[in-house]
């Protein structure tokens, strides 16, 4: 009950940021789901900057402040009738939504094997509890600490490995409650798996396309390790999905060309950036594809750099590390950073000389032969992805999917080159090299779905060669270039 | 050809592959073997004795057993009678090949309270060969009676022995232990021939491609590669989601358990002691009390375990002439007379001036001070 009220109270708080921001997908069923990832964004980012900046103990008042403070704003500022025509703007996202897929045979199966996996996932999760990590740490200790409010120098140090998303949400329930119920640390990464599954269906299906969610949760819960994870309290899993919520609304861009997408997508990265010590990392580079991709868009349209976007996508890291910083000082906040910079200054250096000899070779073949093709672990995604690449190529090149496609090639090129290059030991042993692709995976996953269903879609719909009308962010309107009613009312390309 | 009717066409075929791959039945020939069979190892031949009513078995940490006479079983039927909370771990030696009995794969199973039978497939343990010596350990407190023992002799047919070995690790359910978080089990079609799963089903994929394509292209109308690699992708996805429900169903505990403290004192799968001692600590300890947890040297699990379960008392884990301890990563410390209580799991070493107030067995135990 207490999880149950702090994801209400989070949720909420993610509801009114999101009216506040003007962001929305249009409908509630999909807002739902996405206000649980704004929210718990939300607390993570001002929590410590409250606690270590200001000094303010994170007690019950501090939480409920941090809580109820969207709501109240957003409150008051439709009393003061100023923020109906954000509110009506989120309203004509989503069309005329359509929540049976076709053809139902196919899909029946679908959404069962969704429905079993997920069933199973959260009822394990919730019955399995905290089996530590290995010699030196306990993950799920740090909400504890967070709870327990003292923050001697060691849990300042455990903070900033697991990040303030990770730390502080799963402790709202115990703050509001005064109780310690340890299986808090479980319901937050289920939540945050269920919430993706939601929204990729809820939007899908609110956007006239059914297939296109019920393909993506399958693609979600084909992937073994990711299953495995969602059931424990590493928060690999939560990484993962942050990302991979992002980058399901890059891929509803290149779709809609909402900008409000846009926005959504970078506000999500910029959450994941605060899971983990990795987070910030991990973040960054699907994020400076997507910017890439705004500052393009803008600059051949003639208008100015998207600032706005930027300070959405800057302000939960910022946050996150004025917290972090006011913590631990400049030096300890960024454990992962000094961590990779450390291991790059060895690769380049005399460090490589030190490597067994073939050590690259054989983490080059772990990673891109067993962990992406043979090993369980990422199920048949990578097989998918490549067949989609490679089957899908010259739309992709020409069509919007390119973008969404490079932001995670990007994640791919940085766990790629971390895993080979600046720890290969952890890839030779086996030890992170699997959980580190999760945060492709997910994304990878999504894209591949939305890829292959949208193809589909084109390509049935390319017979009738009535030109489709195209009305921004309904169905009618994907962005294909196989479609040849497109082609033809295609205007002709500026130069 | 309808899309559906084709559709279908190349599900079938998928839907025969995982019925060619069928598991093999649970009765196959199993053999009585003598109880005598079972030999305990020299550090614990003092707690195995033969009874009237069946091997009875002692166990206080960790009681290996071995079964050289039943070298090559494929599987181990043991009726037991239990008193107690216990871990069994089943493994095979093989001459030659390094004894990893904790994996991965690691195969073990909490042993039920009272009478069961436990079925044990050496095929799916690391390492197995028709020349391995069957290995059993029993981990935790209590006792165990083996009442009957039956085996399966290693096949005499190459051929049928080779199918079902690759069978029993096609079917076998996902291993859980500590290293599971890192990488799960590599998924074979066939172990003995080292044919990955994941290259058979990307065949398939393919096939099914290939299969839609030329259909398409057959009818007369224009090809379709988006749906060839819709179905390619439906294929490949429908195979693999059905194997991660043959491995992950049996493992994953799927009772509604709305009591967190049974959760806590059942579902420790990799040390049910650790749990039950634990669940025990909650109950009996107050929440303000200062704990001090005493463990073995080496033993990370066990201490970091009780101790993250019994926040947010502060719990410290001890060590020997040490005046100061300290808690999970180093986090709050007390002083050996600031401690109110201590959980003691087989520790090597006993901290003065507690006494004992409730315990699972004599290495598994809470103190406080008088």
């Amino acid at each position: 009950v207490s999880f149950l009220l702090a994801a209400a109270l989070q949720a909420l708080a993610g509801l009114a940021l999101l009216r506040l921001l003007r962001l929305g997908t249009g409908s509630r069923l999909a807002d739902a789901p996405l206000a649980w990832l704004v929210g718990t964004g939300w607390f993570a980012a001002v929590a410590p900057v409250l606690r270590f900046a200001a000094g303010i103990p994170t007690g019950r008042a501090a939480v409920l402040a941090i809580l109820l403070a969207p709501p109240a704003a957003w409150a008051a500022l439709r009393w003061r009738g100023r923020h109906r025509a954000g509110e009506e703007g989120g309203a004509t996202l989503a069309g005329p939504g359509r929540w049976i897929p076709r053809p139902l045979w196919i899909f029946a199966p679908v959404a069962l094997y969704v429905a079993l996996v997920a069933a199973m996932v959260v009822l394990h999760g919730t019955n399995t509890p905290t089996q530590t990590d290995d010699a030196v740490r306990v993950r799920a200790f740090a909400p504890i600490l967070a709870t327990e409010d003292a923050w001697p120098p060691q849990a300042r140090v455990i903070f900033s490995m697991a990040g303030p998303l990770t730390t502080f949400v799963p402790a709202v329930g115990w703050v509001l409650t005064g109780t310690v119920d340890h299986f808090h640390v479980n319901y937050a990464v289920l939540a945050d798996l269920v919430a993706l599954l939601a929204l990729v269906i809820a939007l899908a299906s609110a956007r006239g396309a059914p297939e296109r969610g019920w393909a993506s949760a399958l693609a979600l819960l084909t992937l073994p390790l990711l299953v495995y994870h969602a059931t424990s309290t590493y928060s690999d899993a939560v990484l993962a999905l942050r990302v991979g919520a992002g980058i399901l609304f890059a891929i509803e861009y290149a779709r809609t060309r909402d900008r409000r997408d846009a926005r959504l997508a970078l506000l999500l990265l910029g959450i994941a950036a605060l899971v983990k010590r990795e987070g910030e990392l991990v973040a960054a580079a699907p994020v400076a594809v997507l910017l890439l991709w705004l500052a393009w868009e803008r600059r051949r349209d003639g208008l100015p750099f998207p600032w706005s976007a930027l300070a959405l996508v800057g302000a939960p890291p910022v946050l996150g590390a004025i917290g972090k910083i006011a913590a631990l000082g400049l030096a300890g906040a960024f454990p992962m950073l000094g961590f990779m910079a450390g291991q790059a200054r060895q690769a380049v250096g005399a460090g490589a000389a030190s490597l067994p000899p073939g050590t690259t070779r054989d983490a080059a073949t772990i990673f891109f032969d067993w962990a992406l093709f043979r090993f369980e672990n990422q199920g048949m995604l990578y097989w998918i992805a490549a067949a989609t690449i490679v089957v899908r190529a010259r739309a992709i090149v020409r069509g919007r999917e390119s973008w969404p496609l490079l932001a995670v090639l990007a994640l791919f090129a940085e766990v790629a080159a971390s895993s080979v290059l600046l720890v290969p030991q952890f890839t030779l042993n086996q030890g992170t090299v699997h959980r580190a692709l999760l945060v492709v995976s997910v994304p990878l996953a999504l894209w591949t779905a939305a890829a292959i269903a949208d193809a589909v879609r084109a390509e049935t719909l390319a017979p009738s060669a009535v030109p489709v009308k195209r009305t921004p962010g309904r169905e009618g309107a994907d962005g294909n270039a196989t479609q040849p009613g497109r082609r033809r009312s295609r205007p002709p390309r500026r130069r | 050809m309808g899309e559906g009717r084709m559709l279908r066409c190349v599900t079938a075929p998928a839907l025969a592959l995982l019925v060619a791959a069928a598991p093999a039945a649970a009765g196959e020939g199993l053999v009585p073997a003598p109880l005598d069979a079972l030999r305990p190892g020299p550090e614990a031949a003092a707690l195995v004795t033969l009874r009237p009513d069946g091997l009875a078995i002692g166990v206080e940490g960790t009681t290996g057993l071995a079964a050289p006479k039943l070298s090559g079983a494929q599987v181990l039927e043991l009726d037991v009678d239990v008193a107690g909370v216990m871990l069994l771990t089943w493994a095979a030696r093989t001459p030659g090949a390094e004894f990893a009995p904790f994996g991965p794969p690691w195969r073990h199973l909490t042993v039920p309270v009272g009478r069961s039978t436990l079925r044990l497939d050496l095929r799916i343990a690391r390492d197995w060969t028709t020349a391995a010596e069957p290995q059993i350990g029993l981990t935790g407190t209590g006792t165990v009676v083996v009442r009957a023992l039956r085996w399966l002799p290693p096949d005499r047919d190459a051929e049928r022995q080779v199918a079902a070995f690759d069978r029993a690790n096609f079917w076998a359910p996902e291993s859980m232990g500590h290293t599971t978080i890192n990488l799960l089990t590599h998924p074979f079609w066939s172990e003995a021939r080292r044919i990955w799963l994941t290259d058979v089903v990307a065949a398939v994929a393919a096939v099914a491609f290939a299969v839609v394509l030329a259909a398409t292209r057959l009818r007369g109308g224009r090809p379709r590669p988006a749906l060839a690699l819709a179905v390619a992708a439906l294929v490949a996805s429908g195979l693999w989601g059905a194997h991660l429900l043959v491995r992950f169903l049996p493992v994953f505990d799927l009772r509604p358990t709305p009591d967190r403290e049974q959760r806590i004192r059942e579902n420790y799968w990799v040390a049910p002691d650790v749990g039950a001692l634990a669940a025990l600590a909650r109950e009996r300890l107050g929440p303000t009390e200062r704990v001090g947890v005493v463990a073995r040297e080496r033993d990370w699990f066990g201490p970091q375990t009780l101790c993250f379960n019994l926040a947010p008392r502060p719990c410290v884990i001890m060590r020997p002439g040490q005046p100061v301890h300290h808690g999970i990563y180093g986090v709050g410390a007390l002083r050996d007379d600031e401690i109110d209580a201590i959980v003691f799991f087989r520790g090597e070493w006993t901290p003065p001036g507690f006494q004992r107030i409730a315990g699972l067995g004599p290495n598994r135990w809470l103190g406080r001070r008088p």
